[in-house]
């Protein structure tokens, strides 16, 4: 019998996953067939990480146009893109960076990583993973098709409009149904023992986050349905094409913007323990801390936002803005002292996990001074700021997974020298790339508008926030360089555990471990010692 | 010749209960989640705007258009009789009593369908248009629209769990998929009571 298939609260203590490598699932077949039919829970994975990547270049080439734009703020509507073209830039961009890279690569490495975390051999329903994927994949590219055909918000093809509109609803549900694979692995198919108290903190993540983003996406559903009926039959009663984007601004701002994130801590959580060479400290206050950042970044109340924009300023969202740094802080104390009780050696993985974390905290202080009503941030560049720190922390954790995960996802090592470069140059460029926009907010700069009142200072820290979205762009290459150097030597053995790490996923066969803490294969260590 | 021996019978214990994941059971409830929310946020949006029309002293309801709430009130009536024939479906095969179980599926999978006629046809005889200035035309259509291919998608559910236990799947030690298909059908007759509420009772 499958381990998979045992009930999570059966009586028996001892893992006993299941011995095909297969887990259970037909063999596969190889070449283009086996690609395209494939239940595997890794394949879909990755399929996941590599076509999201792509889409990493999209959003990050547009942005970095639009921030060459920017340098000269007075010229921002006229020049290069066009004035045609800018709303639907910014629009693609954003878009791009969210809907089809951010979300769908936790989603890939949820689907990757998570199965293994709780010691089962398979997703929960990988026929709807696989699907999830494809329409992802078909969703996404007909997305960046509507707007090459004018479309998309602000387009002047209404067909475009149209098209965009329903492509991004495939996507939207695509989305949902990757998210609700891995809840439900992570709920149904954890080996005995492992209670929801002792589950890796990444599995945890990713359990929160996937609740808060199907329940986001549901809503975003809806709406993206409304807009589609109400243009296909021209009526534009919710707006025109210009107003499309003001539906769908909810899900870049915060709170929402947090929820991106939200699988950032779980990585770090995962992370800091076996490079620490050390126990998770405090390991109830990080499943609380995760669960707390969670709830606090569900944003779904304020999607109607544009139409009462004193909602911005409302008690309620002002404390959801200061709040979401509470639960941030606790779990950064979990991690110092976890750091502290240790014996921290600096490998890539850690440097990762530490710089996403600090962007991550600053991209929720950013987002407290931006909901202080004195300061007028709400509608200048800070927006940008808040979405481009807490972006760049799920960029930061995403890469970092790739590098600490990398016999489940890539089966080869990445260079290390290569990758440290890569955490400092990411680290870098994200800062350079948010920390100007907050000063440029407080001196008035509009987000993404005609702007004509340009202040001085302004177009030197467009400038710098320019260097910062390069910087990134080079820290992506670099990491695709890693990649290829790495794919193109020989595959070095039955690398299953590099790190020593604590949890399931570092063993192919978990039988005779004993799931009595969240550090199962510490425990086991510790006990043969 | 084999003799069967007393111990055989009375010592043996009972046979292990089938591995049950309940996969099917979590997976259900979040996409059912996801589906709440849709119309939660719809729902939300007719509220508002609604509110503002009326605030500005304008007719939210266009006069050409008639609700007649009889036929929504037997669909309203309908929904609930069909849940407590899949709660009877459950109990049958709980009971392992085939028969009954797959007549009550069937009832249930039929009111449903029936339910999916009446709002249907109810279309040709209110009156509403997309071509409404104040968006109470499309508003109604999408989120009535959207309920009907939730309900459809309801009643392959149930059709699809009828025929898992027409080839055995679902007994009396495994009823998971018939409770799944109950949750699903739970939400969309909530989600139609909220509907009926505030579309076609409060208008």
């Amino acid at each position: 019998m499958a381990m998979t298939e045992t009930r999570p609260d059966a009586e028996t203590e001892t893992a006993t996953p299941d011995p095909s490598p297969t887990g259970g699932l037909p063999r596969p077949t190889g070449g283009l067939a086996g690609l395209l039919g494939t239940g595997r829970h890794r394949s879909i994975g990755r399929l996941w990480v590599g076509t999201s990547l792509v889409f990493l270049v999209v959003s990050g080439g547009i942005g970095a146009a639009l921030g060459a734009e920017r340098i000269k703020p007075e010229t921002y509507n006229n020049a290069g893109l066009g004035k045609d073209t800018l709303g639907q830039a910014l629009s693609l961009h954003g878009v791009a960076g969210v809907f089809l890279f951010a979300l769908p690569i936790l989603i890939g490495l949820g689907t990757i990583v998570v199965p293994r975390q709780v010691g089962a051999h398979t997703i929960a329903f990988p026929r709807a993973a696989a699907a999830a994927y494809w329409a992802y994949l078909i969703g996404g590219s007909i997305v960046v098709v509507s707007y090459l055909i004018n479309g998309g918000p602000d387009g002047g093809s209404q067909n475009g409009v149209d098209l965009f509109l329903a492509s991004l609803a495939m996507v939207v549900v695509a989305l949902m149904l990757g998210s609700i694979c891995i809840a439900t692995t992570v709920l149904t198919f954890r080996v005995p023992g492992m209670t929801l108290a002792r589950v890796p903190l990444f599995a945890w993540s990713m359990l929160v986050a996937t609740t808060i983003w199907v329940v986001s996406l549901g809503l975003l559903f809806g709406i993206l349905v409304l807009l589609y009926v109400d243009h296909r039959h021209r009526m534009f009663v919710f707006g025109p094409n210009v107003q499309i984007d003001e539906w769908l601004r909810w899900t870049v701002t915060q709170p929402q913007v947090y929820a991106f994130a939200i699988p950032v801590l779980g990585f770090v959580g995962d992370v800091v323990p076996v490079f620490g060479r050390t126990r998770a400290r405090l390991y109830g206050v990080q499943l609380a801390a995760i669960g707390a950042f969670a709830a606090l970044s569900f944003g779904a109340w304020t999607f109607l936002q544009f139409r009462h924009p004193q909602m911005t300023q409302q008690a309620l969202y002002v404390a959801a803005g200061f709040a979401v740094l509470l639960p941030l802080l606790a779990f950064t104390g979990a991690v110092v002292e976890t750091l502290r009780g240790g014996r921290p050696r600096l490998s890539s993985p850690l440097l990762f996990a530490i710089s996403a974390l600090l962007m991550l905290l600053a991209g929720a202080a950013a987002g407290a001074l931006r909901v202080v009503e004195p300061f007028h941030l709400v509608g200048s560049t800070a927006d940008s700021s808040v979405i481009h720190y807490v972006l760049g922390a799920t960029a930061i954790a995403a890469v970092g997974a790739i590098h600490y995960w990398w016999p489940h996802v890539l089966t080869r090592p990445l260079q290390e020298g290569l990758a440290r470069l890569t955490a400092l140059v990411l680290l870098l460029g994200v800062i350079l790339l948010s920390l100007p926009d907050i000063v440029s907010g407080l001196l008035d700069q509009p987000e993404g508008s005609l702007y004509t009142d340009v202040r001085d200072g302004v177009a030197a820290l467009n400038g710098a926030s320019f260097a910062g979205g390069l910087l990134v762009l080079l820290a992506v290459l670099l990491f695709v360089l890693n990649l290829a150097v790495s794919m193109a030597r020989d595959a070095e053995g039955d690398a299953v555990d590099p790190w020593s790490g604590h949890t399931l996923e570092w063993v192919t066969d978990a039988t005779g471990i004993t799931v009595s803490s969240p550090s199962p294969l510490l425990d086991r260590d510790e006990g043969e010692a | 010749m084999a003799v069967a021996l007393a111990s055989d019978a009375i010592g043996a214990p009972p046979p292990a209960p089938p591995a049950r994941p309940r996969a099917l059971l979590v997976g259900t409830t979040f996409a059912c989640a996801g589906f709440a929310m849709a119309f939660a946020g719809l729902l939300g949006l007719y509220a508002e705007l609604r509110a503002s029309v009326v605030r500005d002293g304008g007719t939210w309801i266009p006069e050409e258009v008639e609700i007649d709430l009889t036929p929504f009130n037997v669909a309203l009536a309908g929904l609930i009789i069909s849940i407590v024939i899949l709660h009877w479906a459950l109990y049958a095969v709980g009971n392992d009593d085939r028969p009954r179980a797959y007549l009550a599926l069937g009832l249930t999978a039929l009111l449903g369908a029936s339910y999916i006629n009446s709002i249907a046809f109810s279309y040709t005889q209110m009156g509403f248009t997309v071509n409404d200035p104040t968006g109470v035309g499309i508003l109604v259509y999408v989120i009535t629209g959207m309920h009907l291919a939730m309900a459809g998608a309801g009643v392959i559910f149930i059709a699809l769990m009828a025929f898992r236990t027409l080839g055995g799947q679902y007994s009396a030690r495994d009823r998971e998929g018939i409770v799944a298909a109950l949750i699903y059908w739970y939400v969309t007759v909530a989600v139609y009571a909220v509907i009926w509420f505030t579309i076609f009772v409060t208008k």
